[in-house]
């Protein structure tokens, strides 16, 4: 099915077209990151109807939008957003790849500071993985960190 | 789009009329059904983070005008006995500090027997004002 053209039309009533006619995704990957040394690794999970919204393309806005509300939000007499306008009427991204897909998640809802400078310590703090490499069950899940030894067959936090 | 019907006030014939600003601004603006941040059902999403028991973050799509919005969420754990089916919100750590525009956190889980806190189905609905 073609994306209607949206530029200018509600990104919440694009939302809604998507999750009427778009078959939802899920994807099996996971992104771990830690983004305090004194808390636990957080595990970011992509929503299925919004992986399909990506794959499908001409939805979601390009993901420097959502910086510039942020830095909007940022300021100390922030009340409400005024240049909500970006959302609707920046021209959509085209159709992204899985791969593509989960880099824009990590540069919309991971903190900015982890994915800028994701390999700049003593490891990475940020590591996309399969979910089947977590761990299988949840026990110590608020002590989990990432593995020192990344190999790829290997479980990624514990 | 197709089928836009542009309509301030709905009227019925016997019951009355409503403004269709009540429908507008009384909708869910989004909602999830996760386990562990994986999410089953939601609208206007992006992702779910797990930041641990009870812990999970719900990133929006569509970004709310400001922070004043409602959010509530609820969990549901079927197997452990006495505490079947009991939510509550973790006493102390409802994170208001991380509610943004684009992400809320309602802390939410069920305390085991032991006096622990733990997580798994759960729900988070969101009330108020899109950007």
């Amino acid at each position: 099915m073609g994306t209607p053209k949206f530029q200018g039309t509600h990104l919440w009533d694009r939302l809604c077209w998507a999750k009427e006619n778009l078959e939802a995704y899920q994807s099996e990957y996971r992104v771990v990151y830690e983004d305090e040394i004194d808390e636990c690794a957080k595990i970011l999970v992509p929503d299925p109807n919004w992986m399909a919204c990506a794959l499908q393309g001409g939805i979601l806005p390009p993901v420097w939008v959502y910086w510039e509300l942020a830095k909007d939000e940022a300021q100390p007499d922030f009340k409400k957003h005024t240049r909500g306008y970006l959302l609707h009427n920046t021209e959509p991204v085209e159709a992204m790849t899985e791969e593509q897909a989960l880099e824009y998640l990590i540069m919309k809802d991971c903190p900015q500071h982890v994915w800028r400078e994701w390999d700049s310590g003593n490891k990475p703090k940020l590591v996309i993985c399969k979910k089947e490499q977590l761990p299988a069950t949840r026990e110590w899940r608020n002590a989990w960190k990432i593995s020192e030894d990344l190999a790829t067959d290997k479980i990624v936090a514990a | 789009m197709a089928g836009k019907i542009v309509a301030d006030q709905l009227e019925h014939s016997t019951a009355g009329s409503l403004d269709t600003q009540f429908v507008v601004n009384g909708s869910a603006k989004a909602w999830m059904h996760e386990t562990h941040a994986t999410v089953h059902d939601s609208l206007n999403v992006s992702s779910a983070t797990d930041g641990g028991s009870g812990d999970t973050v719900m990133n929006f799509s569509s970004a709310m005008s400001n922070t004043n919005y409602a959010n509530h969420g609820g969990g549901f754990e079927a197997s452990i006995g006495t505490n079947s089916g009991y939510m509550a919100y973790h006493a102390g750590q409802f994170d208001s500090d991380n509610k943004t525009t684009t992400a809320c956190n309602p802390r939410k889980g069920f305390y085991t027997s032991s006096g622990g806190f733990g997580d798994y189905i759960s729900s988070t609905v969101v009330f108020g004002d899109l950007a």
